[in-house]
């Protein structure tokens, strides 16, 4: 019986809240708006909790990994004095402009970070070779709208031949804009198909008991 | 060349993460390790400042028995997700993580279906045919190709005949969204590696004006 209760209680869970979050959009009634408001209002804390608990996941992994001296431990060391030097920064200094906190953030995690970004140009251009060859309509079509907007966005072009401009505006405007909103659409559809299978039980594989 | 210790620091984290270009390195695996850890620590300190503290432990400390009561039942959730971490009671937390799920799905699906559906079926309709030829046709593309991409996605039905033509502009119409994305992307990142260089070559070293 108590095994019972353990296995169905978070469909149940599932289904009277998931459904109540549902239909309370549709109903503007006050005791409804304040019991959805409650129920963000308890969910809010519980985010940061699992953001929290994710990051002590991380801080026992390279203690793990420092302990029992794995290959490479020596950057699970400088992974944790970080982590807790800036937790130190943080709570200790402050966080606000001018902290020590907001320095680090400021001239290492950004530096690094962007570097990591631009880095990508090297790869992006590099898939791009081989992606933009016209072996296809469809790939012509690809090139052609991607060539279009990247030259439009180098200011000189855009100011010599103002066509390209134009063009670039065209397809951003009104052929990109149909796609997105496609894939959006698309997108929208798939999810609320997923919730409604997650919610109503039909699809169990989130709420199943680990083996 | 820059007298900030700070700058300096920068340049040199900015040069370990290029430095990945030539190979795999202990440089570049530093600066890899260094931020991860960094990152973390800030996250950790914004959701506890940010979130934690002020939504949920000084409400209770102010007025825990009080008009905050109701908060014990997030901290109860908290202990339950807590538990996936002890074997004898790991099932517990399957209840915290429907609670989570079933608010964040329930939710979910009025959104999409106002924002991700009908606001985006009503802005493709309401797209005025009038103006300039350019914006005439401009609507009509766009009216045209939300409905070919749409039909691009419906695969209950085999792609041939009339259907399969459609399709076929639904694939295009796609292909011109995803060139003029990628052609985004492209120069995003040679926007941020010139912002990189200039950073090396300005602010650290003084080359460039």
């Amino acid at each position: 019986m108590k095994d019972s209760i353990t296995y169905r209680l978070p469909f149940a869970v599932m289904l009277v809240l998931g459904v109540f979050m549902m239909v309370q959009y549709y109903i503007p009634a006050s005791p409804v708006v304040s019991a959805r408001d409650m129920l963000l209002q308890w969910k809010q804390p519980l985010n940061g909790f699992i953001i929290l608990l994710a990051i002590g996941g991380v801080a026992a992994v390279h203690v793990r990994k420092v302990w029992k001296q794995q290959k490479r431990w020596g950057y699970s060391v400088v992974t944790l004095v970080s982590m807790f030097a800036m937790i130190a920064a943080g709570m200790v200094g402050g966080m606000e402009e001018g902290s020590v906190f907001s320095d680090w953030f400021k001239y290492l995690i950004s530096p690094i970070e962007a570097t990591m970004f631009s880095l990508l140009a090297f790869f992006v251009a590099s898939a791009a070779f081989r992606a933009f060859r016209a072996r296809s309509t469809a790939a012509t079509i690809l090139l052609v709208s991607a060539a279009v907007v990247m030259l439009a966005l180098i200011p000189s072009v855009a100011n010599h031949i103002p066509i390209i401009a134009q063009l670039s505006d065209f397809i951003l405007k009104y052929p990109n804009t149909a796609a997105k909103r496609a894939i959006l659409i698309g997108i929208s559809l798939g999810a609320i198909s997923v919730a409604l299978k997650t919610i109503f039980g039909v699809d169990r594989t989130l709420l199943e008991r680990s083996r | 060349m820059s007298g900030d210790p700070y700058v300096w620091v920068a340049a040199i984290l900015t040069l370990g993460v290029f430095s990945f270009l030539y190979r795999d390195n202990a440089f570049f695996c530093f600066c890899e390790h260094l931020v991860v850890g960094l990152s973390s620590g800030y996250m950790f300190c914004t959701y506890w400042d940010g979130v934690f503290v002020p939504e949920l432990l000084a409400p209770l400390w102010q007025s825990g028995t009080g008009e905050n009561a109701h908060l014990w039942v997030p901290v109860a959730i908290c202990f339950l997700w807590a538990c996936k971490y002890v074997e004898k009671t790991k099932d517990m937390y399957r209840l915290a993580l429907a609670f989570w799920l079933a608010i964040d799905l329930g939710l979910s699906i009025p959104t999409h279906m106002d924002a991700g559906v009908l606001a985006q079926i009503a802005g493709t309709l309401r797209a005025p045919l009038h103006g300039s030829p350019v914006e005439v046709a401009g609507h009509l593309v766009m009216i045209l190709g939300t409905s070919l991409a749409l039909c691009y996605f419906f695969f209950s039905r085999e792609q041939k005949g009339l259907f399969g033509v459609a399709t076929k502009g639904g694939t295009w119409v796609l292909m011109i969204g995803f060139g003029a994305s990628f052609g985004y992307v492209i120069l995003s990142r040679i926007y941020l590696l010139i912002g990189r260089l200039l950073f090396l070559l300005r602010d650290w070293l003084g080359l460039v004006g």
